[in-house]
């Protein structure tokens, strides 16, 4: 939609013979910048989800008693309805649950607009896989978070997860 | 061909009996020597002729029912264990042999009259699990004819499929009528094509068998085999991405192999198989040629059943054989079971299909298993139990007593179960000890735990301090963050989808926010048994599964942005009812300028394309949303589709009316603020409880005042029930 109308006005610039005006040239810029910023913005979200889903699963699996450092201060957990909130509450439930496997089979994330976080990069990272608890039947689970960029580091800001047995 | 004779005598005992086995024996060696004199064979039969001499206990076993007594204890070897077989001639290694006495012994015994039905089968279940291993065997033998090696062509293109189709049953590209396959008598014999192995799983309908209701594998709607005619002629990968490609539908190829130079695999219905067969002869290969592709009706074994009708007496006969209170399931000697016996049925648990379907109703219909017995079911592998053990994993008993198991590795198999107590004695496993040390060592090591053994008692297991606990805590319902926020959700979720299950989902433009996104996914595991995989193919060509899409063109593409783009995408989605009583929300982040939740549950698609019941799905969906005038206007949507699992299609759509599930108050959902305090007001004045203080204003079309005489009066006359003051 953007890319059209950034064209549009490009012709329309140029055909009028706009294009040599410096003032001109900066409008179509800018809005070019505009379509460039909405699909970087995307694959920022998307590379930002992939890293993401990558450290967390292998952590919880591996190396659990350090998770607690990827969640923000006022995180907030939904464990199958079980609300757990702050990092320290959070890491004591982690360390009640049994050893755990996941595996992935789809990830999807999605940048939050701008209006809606006053300008604080957020992204929405769903998964859905399944999972073993050791001494439990596997598992299927969707689980979504809402990342936060907090200077260079992204941290979970939420966490849900649900699981029902598979069969 | 080199072993047959061993192979044809042990058929051969269990049906004549122990007292013909001798005649029967005399009988190969009058055949071998007038065969020798044709030369043709002379040689393999020489060698043929050795191994039966060096395999002569073999004999001795007389399976007298239809299981696989006879085959297992040949074929024992196969687990690793092997008396020697004597040299090459026997085909090589072990299990080899095992499959080769069988093909053989069947195209023998073609020719012979037809002595060997019946047990014949017993040796095609021993060769699927041999088939395998069979490659370093090959080759040993040395067919002594190009006819003979070309059979044994065939035969290394099955094993390559552990879990193939029965060989009666497999495509045979020349046409050969179904009735030449049987045991014929006076059949000569020579021209046939050892099906001997196919001839025998015929004979399980044989009559006084009882197996005449065996399961057919499924409708006309179920599983196809789809051959790709000389498809080995090409590389795997470029046959089934151009299939994939070129087929209308799409399709996940299960089980995929070689037989001879035909790639097969199986689809899970008829749609996807017709789609196939359509673009027969349109795809041209690199070569050249064009490819063909033949379908036809059947199940892959790993996932047959039997029918339904079976399926339900074993399911009742299942029932009366587990203890709630204890969780313990008694299998034992189910093939003796005389109410099924009654009705005709034996649940052979030494044949996957019965495994399998046993394995299904323990799925659906029992969720803890502490304790198994399955003993005295003649199982000679522990292969198909492992499909258990995956989905029960609290089994702490288990009896395996009085089996057919060889070998110390079939445990392997099972290892993931922390039992605590163990039967074994009366499998012949248990004389492959010199020392019983030895035995519980063996046990021990794959269950460290074990406790009991054979009904002793074993010194403590090591045990460190370490142990894990392994509860989860207990699941709960929707959790909202507040009643504010629940009230605020619940009233958007009906709203949602009302308008989302209608005809149009244009309403939906005032839901969503101006620069609203939405994307959708996909999920289902590659492994997921057929129903999972079935037709959501509606909605995988959108799916935007980062783990697979990678092109950040695609990837923008997948991703709807916008009001208008997400509703006219939501608009071409397939109708679909939704069951609010399957609902369960979490509230993730609720704060005053945004809150995001998910919902998941199940829906169904209002129209059925294949034209069975409509299909129905699981769904979660992650919204989140920005305060509006109206309630809620939502920024992000992204939806997870799966198949629902058959517990979620059994409780799906049960309760009748779709009334909003869990609300803040019982009975005063879908009023307004103002009807709310009149009722309050109304049940403080009128001493009656809400939900009669509410049905008396809404019969009185909320009008205090008359709602308030007609109490009154009816109060006087007596005529209000007390149970409309019980608060």
């Amino acid at each position: 939609m953007l890319q059209l109308i950034a064209r549009g006005a490009a012709v329309c610039f140029v055909s009028r013979g706009y294009h040599k005006s410096p003032q001109v040239t900066t409008i179509i810029i800018i809005i070019m910048a505009a379509v460039n910023d909405f699909k970087t913005n995307i694959d920022n979200a998307c590379r930002a989800g992939e890293e993401f889903s990558k450290v967390f699963y292998e952590t919880f699996d591996k190396r659990r008693h350090v998770l607690n450092k990827l969640y923000l201060d006022t995180a907030n957990l939904v464990w199958n309805g079980n609300v757990v909130k702050g990092p320290q509450e959070i890491t004591k439930f982690h360390d009640n649950l049994p050893h755990s496997e996941h595996t992935l089979i789809t990830l999807d994330c999605q940048p939050l607009p701008d209006e809606a976080t006053q300008g604080q990069a957020t992204v929405l990272v769903t998964t859905s896989g399944t999972v073993t608890f050791e001494g439990n039947n596997r598992m299927k689970f969707t689980q979504n978070f809402t990342l936060t960029n907090q200077g260079n580091v992204w941290k979970v800001a939420s966490d849900c997860f649900r699981c029902q047995e598979e069969e | 061909m080199y072993v047959h004779k061993t192979g044809h005598v042990t058929y051969t005992a269990p049906l004549i009996g122990p007292l013909l086995s001798a005649i029967a024996e005399r009988k190969v060696g009058a055949c071998v020597e007038e065969m020798a004199h044709k030369g043709l064979f002379g040689r393999a039969l020489e060698d043929t002729f050795k191994v039966t001499t060096s395999r002569d206990g073999s004999r001795s076993f007389f399976g007298h029912d239809d299981r696989t007594s006879s085959g297992s204890r040949d074929r024992g070897g196969g687990f690793g264990f092997n008396r020697d077989r004597g040299g090459g001639g026997g085909g090589g290694g072990s299990w080899r042999g095992g499959y080769d006495q069988n093909r053989d012994g069947g195209y023998r015994s073609g020719g012979r009259g037809g002595q060997s039905r019946g047990s014949n089968r017993n040796r095609y279940r021993g060769n699927r699990r041999g088939w395998k291993k069979g490659g370093p065997g090959r080759g040993g033998g040395g067919g002594p004819t190009p006819r003979s090696r070309f059979e044994d062509d065939e035969g290394d293109i099955q094993m390559s499929d552990d879990g193939n189709e029965s060989q009666s049953q497999r495509y045979n590209p020349y046409g050969r009528p179904e009735s030449r396959r049987s045991n014929r008598p006076n059949d000569s014999g020579r021209g046939r094509r050892g099906r001997g192995s196919g001839g025998g799983y015929r004979d399980l309908d044989e009559p006084g068998t009882s197996h005449s209701n065996r399961a057919e594998g499924g409708d006309e709607d179920g599983w196809h085999k789809i051959t790709v005619i000389q498809g080995k002629r090409s590389v795997k990968n470029w046959l089934l991405s151009t299939l994939q490609k070129m087929c209308p539908v799409p399709f996940q190829p299960t089980e995929f192999h070689y037989e001879k130079n035909h790639a097969v695999f199986y689809v899970p219905d008829r749609a996807t198989a017709e789609g196939l067969t359509s673009i027969s002869r349109k795809v041209k290969t690199r070569e050249g040629y064009r490819l063909v592709l033949l379908s036809k009706v059947e199940t892959p074994e790993t996932v047959r059943m039997v029918n339904k009708t079976t399926m339900e007496a074993i399911k009742l006969s299942m029932a009366k054989r587990f203890d709630a209170a204890t969780s313990a399931l008694n299998l034992s000697n189910l093939f003796g079971d005389i109410e099924l016996q009654a009705q005709d049925i034996r649940v052979a648990l030494s044949r996957k299909m019965y495994m399998n379907s046993v394995i299904a109703i323990i799925k659906e219909n029992v969720p803890v298993i502490e304790r198994l017995d399955m003993s005295n079911n003649r199982l000679f592998h522990l292969g198909d139990l492992a499909d258990l053990v995956s989905v029960r994993k609290g089994v702490k008993y288990l009896n395996l007593s009085h089996n057919e198991l060889k070998s110390e590795f079939e445990l392997d198999k099972i290892k993931e179960w922390k039992l605590e107590e163990l039967w074994l004695d009366g499998n012949p496993v248990c004389n492959n000890f010199k020392e019983q040390s030895a035995y519980i060592s063996a046990v021990r090591k794959r269950f460290p735990k074990v406790v009991r053994l054979d009904g002793h008692e074993l010194p403590p297991p090591i045990a460190f301090d370490l142990e894990s606990n392994t509860a989860l805590p207990e699941t709960k319902g929707s959790n909202f963050d507040n009643d504010v926020c629940r009230k605020i959700i619940m009233d958007f979720l009906e709203k949602y989808f009302m308008v989302y299950d209608s005809e149009d989902r244009q309403g939906l433009l005032e839901a969503y926010h101006d620069q609203a996104y939405f994307s959708l996914c996909v999920s289902h595991p590659q492994a997921a048994p057929h129903y999972q995989r079935k037709s959501l193919q509606d909605f995988c060509r959108e799916s935007r599964n980062l783990l697979f899409v990678n092109d950040l063109s695609q990837r923008v593409k997948f991703l709807k942005h916008s009001r208008l783009n997400v509703v006219a995408f939501l608009n071409e989605l397939p109708h679909t009812q939704h069951d609010p009583n399957s609902f369960v929300i979490d509230v993730g982040v609720a704060m005053n300028s945004l809150i995001c939740f998910t919902v998941s549950g199940v829906f169904r698609e209002v129209v059925s394309k294949s034209g069975g019941n409509p299909p129905i799905r699981s769904f979660s969906r992650v919204f989140t949303a920005v305060p509006a005038p109206q309630g809620l206007c939502i920024v992000n949507d992204m939806m997870t589709i799966s198949a629902a699992s058959p517990t979620q299609e059994k409780a799906a759509f049960t309760s009748p009316a779709p009334t909003p599930s869990p609300s803040p108050v019982p009975g005063l959902s879908g009023l307004s603020e103002p009807q709310q305090q009149m009722v309050k007001m109304f049940a403080e004045q009128s001493g009656m409880n809400e939900e009669w203080s509410q049905s008396c204003l809404e019969q009185n079309g909320w009008e205090y005042n008359k709602s308030a005489q007609v109490f009154t009066e009816l109060k006087a006359q007596n005529k209000i029930p007390p149970e409309a003051f019980l608060k």
